[in-house]
């Protein structure tokens, strides 16, 4: 077989990693438990590698509240004093079983979702929304004696009951409500409004029959209910877990994580496993939620949610969700437009997908780093704007750096030539 | 400061469209604040950080239009913006439907699904033939409006075109009708039994628009390219385009018009014309009568005289068109009575290639007392210093290189034209303008209208110049036709039916001009303004109601061979279905013309640096 017939058959099996997929919530654990390789006194954080130093002040933050929350250190100066030492270990959240969205701060007890790949077997973690905090400690890597006693309400009185629910159910499979939500005007990454009322429709039902106080069981519901964008970890989720079964496919040229820390941005490709690719982080264009912001405020991007892109949903979906592409001023065809655009650097569509506007077409899925180079698209990533805070101050796009590809381009000719 | 505070009870908006409300409220003028918002509990806090003071009486069902702003005339406008936002009210361009077929690329296009009958490109040449095999491979006939490119691609794609029986119109194909689409720059012709192959654009429209004004019609117009009749190509798609026509139903007679080219590939041609079953007219345009010797096709000279031929063999009658000898000589003498002392020449600034070389042909031939320059390169006129400065009697071709290098051809943006245009008015020793106008969905929307006012103000100021037009355009052109012709001779402009008698009206009113001038009599000169009735006299008369139509069951030629068109008869019934790449413009005038259409969002090819070049050439 010829390299590129080999690169061909690699990549075809490894998209199908993704298309044939079948993630299904299963679960929800604490991290220390679920998540591969997170040792005791290690902090998990979003983007490439990065040491502390080097970090934004948003990341840095985060270590400390992480170290905080697990009680290593009394306070925000020990915390400091104990990571600079390297008594606590740094480590990337893409390369574990996991996605760091926003920050990422993740740490042994930060309760995880656990999402099961049932095809090929592989679990994937994600954090959950934190209620009215939104991001809070593992998003936004903010920690106070609110927030700390929103994590203690959400582990001990909510996921006691949602884990009880999540087992009777025997799981609940993700891709049906992706793929419905698609259809109703998601994109999966900024927009989960269809997807969340589908997530309530499933579990609405099994929780009213639940043998629990009501007062227990309406907490849940609520929490569910008034957390906006709450199916968004599921998604994600589900994407991690089919990419880490790509993950193990030589010879692709298939990308597998992007995700920035605000100084760096980068890519990891499935043929060179473990591996980062990297160039300056790029800044988002979008709108902001209020016109106190505008670019001044904005940090460079941050956070690894674009797993969904990597899974063929949000920005490459832009013609599911013409609203999502509206922020940025764009109409119907444009949305239209960027999808087919998308299409030129993809492996294959994904039959699960089909659109609407798009006449009933399929999304593309499995963006190749070959045809990002030959054609010169960059993929279209969603993602929410941070502000130097913190504070969620926007939602947006950008592009996936060239450089990155080039990169990991060079790196793959060095890895498989003959 | 002002402040605005606007509550929409019971009003639903979702957040996103909200957020891109307040944006485009933000930039309007003097707006310090703007905040279009459900008024949630989160939302209120955020307008109070503001320092809105907010009516307590609001809920999470309402929508909160809160605006400040330097002056209160700005608040109140920048507040009625975000009103009409929410009403849909500021964008006339809402409610047309989104166009689902979005394609980047040529192979995103599923023929099954979604089909297409031909590819109309007009991208950069170095572009254009990758798309066009691309095309031709899908099994699409390809119309290649691109120049620049390479011959022998040209070649390489007519062959390819002839093994996979498809036909390649260009590249640098101007204008097309095919199955009653005009394509790119063309003209919409009423439908008819005449078909033309024609090598150049404006060359095969001025045909089918004269056929037109003569009230017949035209079936199809088949393009070939500048260079078809070129050693190489050997005429394959004139050829090709003969053959289609001598077995389509509706033809009855076919047209070929080019401009002179290679005597063996002409001979070539000729020799497959002999063959067909209906009558042929040619006419290549500055070719000697010897080179029809031996062949069964009509000659003509001039493409008036081949429409009027096409026409003949249509009806049986010979149309007598436009003005008439007699009438040329006494509007010669009219107009050259008024032009002004010591002005002497002709200026002839043509958009349409063909047209400059028709006229060249024409005005040589009238003798030599007209000494020719041109921007051109030709054996009928010497070669201007700088195609920036006319000499003489000149005439220019703005659609050539010298003048659309780096600009738009001045059928697509008359700028260029019109500033020279001005430039020669103001020359005093400009006599006589030529200008054609061509129209069509694909051009521009009114080409005529700045130079008709340019021309009555020269009249009204009794400027003393003489200006020759001719509309190269149909009825069904969305210009209007019959209007512009009329706005041209109410300005003062002498409107003639075809380039061939514009050139003949220029050439008299110059020898008349010569004329006066040698006997120097400066009485004659007649200094009146003009007025409306001078309309009449200034107008070619169109030639009656349509008529000599005939459909393809009852054709005047011999009868067509039943089973070969069978499958025209068919694809003859549902309209052309075009995928356009390249100029938006082209796609517009699809659309303009209810074909179904898509237009491919291309991109050129990017460059990659030599290392990755090399391992995607490796890997890719």
């Amino acid at each position: 077989m010829s390299i590129r017939e080999r690169i061909a058959a690699a990549n075809e099996r490894a998209a199908d990693c993704i298309v044939e997929s079948d993630p299904a919530w299963v679960d929800i654990m604490p991290a220390g438990e679920i998540v591969e390789g997170l040792e005791d006194h290690m902090i998990l954080h979003s983007g490439p590698p990065i040491g502390y130093e080097d970090m934004c002040g948003l990341h840095k933050r985060g270590m400390i509240s992480g170290a905080l929350f697990e009680g290593w250190a009394a306070s925000e100066e020990e915390a400091d004093k104990m990571i600079k030492a390297g008594e606590i270990k740094i480590s990337t959240a893409l390369d574990h079983n996991t996605v760091g969205a926003g920050t990422g701060i993740i740490t042994q007890s930060v309760e995880m979702m656990v999402i099961e790949d049932r095809t090929s077997g592989k679990r994937a973690a994600t954090f959950p929304a934190e209620g009215p905090f939104q991001g809070g400690l593992c998003g936004w890597g903010l920690y106070s004696p609110e927030i700390a006693e929103n994590l203690r309400f959400m582990r001990e009185e909510l996921f006691p009951v949602m884990r009880e629910m999540i087992i009777s159910m025997g799981g609940l499979p993700i891709k049906p409500i992706l793929a419905e939500g698609m259809q109703m005007g998601d994109e999966n990454h900024t927009r989960q409004t269809a997807a969340d009322l589908l997530f309530d429709k499933k579990v609405l039902p099994f929780l009213f029959r639940m043998d629990q106080e009501k007062d227990r069981i309406l907490k849940v519901i609520e929490y569910i209910v008034e957390t906006p964008r709450f199916f968004h970890c599921y998604g994600q989720g589900a994407s991690k877990a089919a990419l880490m079964a790509a993950e193990d496919v030589e010879w692709s040229t298939m990308v597998t994580a992007v995700g920035g820390n605000a100084l760096e941005f980068g890519i990891k490709v499935a043929g060179l496993k473990g591996r980062w690719f990297t160039a300056p982080a790029p800044m988002m264009k979008g709108r902001y939620t209020s016109s106190r912001y505008s670019e001044k405020d904005q940090l460079p991007w941050i956070g690894d949610s674009c797993v969904v892109e990597c899974a063929g949903m949000g920005g490459l979906a832009a013609a599911a969700s013409p609203i999502v592409c509206n922020l940025r001023g764009m109409k119907l065809e444009e949305s239209i437009a960027l999808t087919r655009e998308m299409e030129q650097i993809c492996i294959k569509k994904n039959h699960n997908f089909s659109i609407p506007n798009l006449d009933f077409d399929f999304l593309p899925v499995g963006i190749d780093i070959r045809k990002v180079l030959k054609t010169g698209i960059a993929p279209e990533i969603h993602g929410g704007m941070f502000n130097h805070e913190g504070g969620l101050i926007g939602a947006g796009s950008a592009r996936v750096p060239m450089e990155c590809f080039e990169k990991a381009m060079v790196a793959f000719a060095g890895e498989y030539s003959e | 400061m002002a402040e605005r505070i606007a509550v929409k009870k019971n009003r639903y908006s979702d957040s996103v469209s909200l957020m891109s409300v307040s944006d485009k409220v933000k930039k309007a003028p003097g707006v310090i604040n703007a905040e279009v918002a459900m008024a949630t509990p989160a939302n209120l806090e955020v307008l109070a950080s503001l320092g809105f003071k907010l009516p307590e009486d609001i809920g999470a069902n309402d929508l909160v239009i809160a605006v400040s702003a330097l002056t209160d005339r700005q608040a109140d406008e920048a507040s009625a913006m975000a009103e009409d936002i929410l009403d849909h009210k500021e964008s006339p361009a809402r409610g047309r439907e989104g166009n689902v077929r979005q394609y980047s690329t040529l192979d995103q296009i599923d023929l099954d699904k979604d089909p297409y009958d031909l590819v109309q490109i007009s991208l950069p040449g170095e572009n254009a033939s990758e798309e066009a095999e691309k095309a031709i491979k899908m099994g699409l006939d390809v119309f290649i409006f691109s120049d620049n490119v390479p011959l022998e691609e040209e070649t390489r794609l007519k062959r390819l075109g002839l093994e996979r029986g498809r036909l390649v119109m260009g590249p640098d194909c101007g204008v097309g009708l095919i199955r009653g689409t005009a394509l790119a720059a063309g003209s919409i012709i009423r439908k008819g039994n005449a078909g033309i192959v024609g090598a150049s654009g404006s060359g095969a429209q001025e045909i089918a628009c004269i056929i037109e004004k003569c009230g017949s019609g035209v079936s199809s117009i088949i393009g070939t390219g500048g260079r078809d009749l070129y050693p190489g190509n050997d005429g394959l798609t004139m050829i090709a385009g003969m053959k289609k026509l001598d077995v389509d139903p509706v033809t009855s007679v076919i047209v070929l018009v080019s401009k002179l080219a290679d005597n063996n590939v002409m001979g070539k041609v000729l020799e497959e014309a002999d063959k067909l079953n209906k009558q042929v007219i040619t006419v290549f345009l500055g070719g000697e009568s010897t080179l029809y010797d031996g062949h069964n096709v009509k000659p003509a000279l001039s493409l008036e005289a081949a429409a009027l031929e096409a026409v003949r063999t249509m009806t049986g009658e010979m149309i007598e068109f436009g003005f008439s000898e007699q009438q040329i000589h006494e509007l010669a003498q009219h107009e050259a009575k008024k032009i002004g002392k010591n002005r002497k020449y002709l200026r002839a600034l043509y958009c349409g290639g063909t047209f400059a070389e028709e006229s060249m042909i024409y005005l040589k031939s009238r003798g030599s007392s007209l000494k020719l320059f041109s921007n051109l390169k030709t054996a009928y006129a010497q070669k201007l210093g700088s195609h920036l400065k006319s000499e003489g009697h000149t005439v220019l071709d703005l659609g050539s290189e010298d003048f659309t290098n780096n600009a738009p051809h001045p059928v697509f943006d008359p700028a260029i034209r019109f500033g020279r245009f001005l430039k020669e008015m103001e020359d005093p020793e400009t006599a006589v303008i030529v200008l054609d106008f061509i129209t069509g969905p694909g051009v521009h929307e009114d080409p005529v209208t700045p130079f008709a006012e340019a021309i009555r103000k020269h009249k009204e100021n009794n400027g003393g110049i003489s200006f020759v037009t001719a509309v190269c355009g149909s009825e069904g052109d969305p210009q209007d036709v019959p209007a512009k012709e009329r706005l041209l001779a109410e300005a003062g402009a002498v409107v003639a039916g075809s380039n061939f008698q514009s050139a003949k009206i220029a050439a008299a009113i110059i020898e008349s001009l010569n004329r006066i001038n040698e006997t120097n009599r400066t009485d004659e000169r007649d200094v009146s303004v003009p007025g409306y009735k001078e309309r009449d006299l200034l107008l070619y008369k169109k030639a009656g109601p349509p008529r000599g139509i005939v459909s393809a069951s009852c054709s005047q030629t011999e009868p067509v061979n039943d089973g070969s068109g069978t499958e025209s008869d068919k694809n003859e019934d549902e309209g052309l279905r075009v995928i356009n790449i390249g100029l938006r413009n082209f796609y517009d005038a699809l659309r303009k013309q209810n074909v179904k259409a898509v237009h491919i969002n291309w991109k050129p090819p990017v460059k990659q640096s030599g290392k990755i070049k090399e391992i995607l050439d490796e890997f890719l």
